[in-house]
């Protein structure tokens, strides 16, 4: 029994260093351009099953196409700002709700028209478990974690450390000001839904590299993801760093009661007591 | 090429049902809801399990619409101040949450392999013409639906879930329970789903949790929005042009000499996906709230 | 003999220490209000006085972080809002809160409570004739109530496409129809063309002749002269000083709060 509660805390930790970069792109684009965006689930699918064609197909090296797979799946999440979504910008919470939604099926439904519905592994040669401190932790667990720490923290120093982070929290934080202060939304946002993009992808490779990819990887993990993100507090990337561990540890503690296959209905049920117990958040962002 | 057009026929009936469901909860009384698909599916097992144990048809859709009632009442009950997109993101999850629950409970409905043999009503009746006489069947249910919405949306109760569409606050102000009628619009779509549900499963004789994905939330919804949101009638024709290019493709799928059938069915859902974006992107001026 | 005393000295609404925090700050600390019965109160005081807040906790909008609330004997804080509006305190908006896609006599229409046509009931077959009799009755007296504050021209139109002044005017004539005991009205001249200010005092007049007991948040001084018999002055969350408009304008603090100059 304490061994398996010993080993479900490895196993919440590299759980939530998948989802932590999505949930950070789901909190940006929340955060900063008001709106959930269900599609974000969608670019970790897309992030992982590029880096599957660029490493498997073209040769590259996996991180080096985990890279590439991040771009690419940035440019994609701006593209579509740029046609769709620039569109909408006035209009409410509702069309870019429904964008979303429209999108989240056009990429999950290419990845299954050019791959199939059925799973695959990126190359990677297997590995023998570490012992840590006590803990077994496969080589791959430790690199995603890593990457994901690493991914954050840069992303957080993007926010804390440049102009455009500036500008991004001051959107964040109260946009009325931040628009009489004369910051300029529109480059703010491409920034982000890119960003948003790459995040994701990230987390969809991280995803691939502990399991395998499947077409519903992402829908999967479009719930938990969004658990971390209202958790963690829109707009702010640490806080779904600490929110990804909240509702991994949560997701996997609540094996020793339900069975695996209820992990994001574990995560929903958080996030709908949130909402329905705080509707304004946990981390006291705005109202 | 008769089969086929009954085939669809009964799908559009189907799938309208669910959609006046929808239009009644969002386009009336403006209660965004992205989890359709969970009252759909749990008229369809209510049923599915009734008619098996040999309970008439006719109960079956009663319950099968009673409980989905019951389902749509609670989930209005506990969300009553959600803002709109917290309510978007709520009702897709308790669907998903719902799909769980069909899918590892195994002693609902046998968990993934769902359950067959599901007795159709009036079976032994009209022989060969049976598909026609459950179309019949499936559109007289509709026809009541729809009828019911239409009055509903004359009579002063539409006016006031209009009103709560427009400003709670007002409804609050003048001395109503905006609660209570949001309870009452909620469940009565989700009754109109259950329904609806209950014919699926008599049509298909056999239902998984499979089919009840979020997909068909959203397909639900792009037949209200491309019917105009609130138009009991637009919604009736958007619910046409989606059981068309969902089923429509399940029976031209042999003349078609490319792709596979994942493929196929996975290229019409690209499909239902743009369509959405396109009817967002003409409409969305209409949308804007105040 | 000294139950009518006491219904005299009693106030009809009283607010006793109510107190609401928004964050940190303190938005309304110990507001003791006393409203009349059948009087015309002024509810006065500087940009950020708290007023609007203190009408949002008595009608049940906004919950108060302390204090009580009390209408003719019966504690009142706490209730819902709708129910706090079914005991007959009705209150308006001050940005108006129309109902956009509805018409103007819609607007008016779906006020009265228990209307058989809002039940499911009303929905059934046999129903229609009950739900046509009793809203040509709503019908008859919602366009009495525009006919009273002037919009009886626009009673098809879409409440959306109404002027601002309109609105305001609309607003008021949805209170009308809530048939109320107490009308809290805020800021009803607020943005209202001037040359309307006179009919918009008369409507506000006609409303009080009919035995109800008004409570208004007024920025036009001339109007709250004009119109009240009782002022009361709020600054920083607390009830100031109060008394006869006369009486008011000449207090020396009042000056200088209201105005923002010493004396």
């Amino acid at each position: 029994m304490l061994e398996l509660v010993r080993q479900y805390f490895v196993s919440a930790i590299v759980v939530a260093s998948a989802l932590a970069p999505t949930a950070a792109g789901i909190s940006l684009i929340y955060g900063v351009m008001r709106y959930p965006n269900f599609a974000l689930g969608e670019f970790m699918t897309v992030g992982g099953y590029l880096a599957l064609v660029l490493s498997a197909a073209l040769g590259m090296p996996l991180p080096l196409a985990a890279l590439a797979a991040a771009l690419a799946a940035g440019v994609i999440s701006l593209a579509v700002d740029q046609t769709a979504f620039r569109a909408v910008r006035r209009a409410g919470i509702l069309p870019p709700i429904l964008l979303s939604l429209g999108l989240m099926l056009i990429l999950q439904n290419v990845v299954r028209i050019i791959w199939g519905n059925g799973s695959w592994q990126l190359n990677v040669p297997l590995a023998r478990p570490y012992q840590l401190w006590g803990f077994s932790v496969t080589p791959y667990q430790l690199i995603s974690i890593v990457v994901s720490a690493v991914t954050l923290g840069a992303a957080y120093v993007v926010l804390m450390r440049t102009r455009f982070g500036k500008a991004v929290r001051a959107l964040a934080d109260n946009p009325d000001l931040a628009l009489v202060s004369g910051v300029e939304p529109e480059p703010v946002y491409a920034g982000v839904t890119f960003m948003a993009g790459f995040l994701a992808a990230i987390g969809g490779v991280l995803l691939g590299l502990q399991s395998v990819l499947t077409p519903l990887m992402g829908w999967d993990s479009l719930l938990p993801a969004f658990a971390i993100a209202i958790l963690g507090g829109l707009g702010n990337v640490m806080g779904a760093g600490i929110a990804a561990l909240i509702i991994g540890l949560a997701g996997e503690y609540s094996l020793l009661f339900v069975q695996s296959s209820y992990k994001s209905a574990v995560a929903f049920v958080v996030l709908a007591l949130i909402l329905i117990v705080r509707p304004t958040g946990i981390l006291g962002e705005r109202p | 090429m008769l089969d086929f057009l009954i085939a669809i026929v009964t799908f559009t009936a189907i799938y309208a049902m669910v959609s006046l469901g929808l239009n009644l909860q969002w386009g009336q009384a403006g209660l965004v809801n992205l989890g359709q698909v969970a009252f759909f599916a749990t008229g369809a097992y209510t049923a599915a399990i009734l008619t098996r144990a040999n309970v008439p048809f006719l109960w079956a859709i009663l319950a099968a619409a009673a409980l989905a009632a019951v389902l749509g009442a609670l989930v209005a009950l506990i969300t009553p101040h959600l803002r709109e997109d917290y309510l978007a993101i709520v009702t897709l999850g308790f669907a998903e949450l719902v799909r769980l629950i069909l899918l590892n409970e195994k002693e609902i409905g046998n968990g993934p392999n769902g359950i067959n043999a599901i007795p159709q009503p009036l079976h032994g009746v009209a022989g060969a013409n049976y598909p026609l006489l459950f179309a019949l069947l499936t559109l007289a249910a509709l026809a009541a639906v729809f009828l019911f919405n239409e009055r509903l949306r004359g009579a002063p109760l539409g006016r006031l879930l209009r009103a709560i569409r427009d400003d709670e606050s007002v409804v609050a102000s003048i001395g109503k329970s905006v609660l209570a009628f949001k309870v009452e619009a909620f469940s009565l779509g989700a009754a109109m789903a259950g329904a609806a549900g209950a014919f699926y499963a008599a049509y298909l004789t056999f239902i998984a949790p499979e089919m009840f994905t979020a997909s068909v939330s959203i397909y639900v919804l792009v037949a209200v929005l491309i019917g105009k949101r609130g138009s009991n009638f637009g919604t009736l024709l958007g619910a046409v042009f989606v059981s068309i290019l969902l089923e429509g493709s399940d029976f031209i799928k042999d003349y078609i000499p490319f792709g596979t059938g994942v493929q196929i069915a996975a290229f019409r859902i690209i499909v239902m996906g743009a369509v959405l974006m396109l009817v967002v992107l003409a409409r969305y001026r209409t949308m804007v709230e105040s | 003999m000294t139950t009518e005393l006491l219904n005299v000295s009693m106030p009809e609404l009283e607010t006793r220490h109510l107190v609401k925090r928004f964050g940190g700050m303190q938005a309304i600390s110990d507001c003791n209000l006393r409203i009349a019965g059948g009087s015309i109160t002024g509810l006065i005081g500087p940009n950020g006085a708290g007023k609007s807040t203190v009408f949002s906790m008595i009608s049940g909008f906004l919950r108060s972080d302390g204090g009580e609330i009390w209408f003719k004997g019966r504690r009142i804080d706490g209730l819902p809002a709708h129910r706090v509006a079914r005991l007959g305190i009705i209150r308006t908006f001050q940005t108006p809160h129309e109902l956009r896609e509805l018409s103007v006599l819609e607007n008016l229409m779906v006020v009265p409570r228990s209307q058989f046509g809002e039940s499911l009931a009303g929905l059934l077959p046999f129903g229609g004739r009950r739900v046509r009799k009793e809203e040509h009755e709503i019908e008859e007296r919602a366009i009495a109530v525009l006919r009273t504050v002037g919009l009886e021209h626009h009673a098809q139109h879409r409440a959306a496409d109404l002027s601002g002044g309109q609105k305001k005017l609309l607003e008021i004539a949805r209170c009308m129809m809530c048939n109320p005991k107490v009308a809290l009205l805020d800021e009803p001249t607020a943005g209202v063309n001037p040359s309307l200010i006179n009919d918009l005092m008369e409507v506000i007049r006609v409303l009080h002749n009919g035995g109800v007991t008004v409570v208004i948040i007024e920025h036009n001084m001339n109007v709250v002269m004009r119109l009240c018999g009782h002022v009361v002055v709020l600054d920083r969350g607390a009830v100031m000083c109060e008394g006869t408009p006369d009486s008011i304008q000449r207090d020396e603090r009042v000056l200088a709060a209201y105005l923002g100059s010493p004396p």
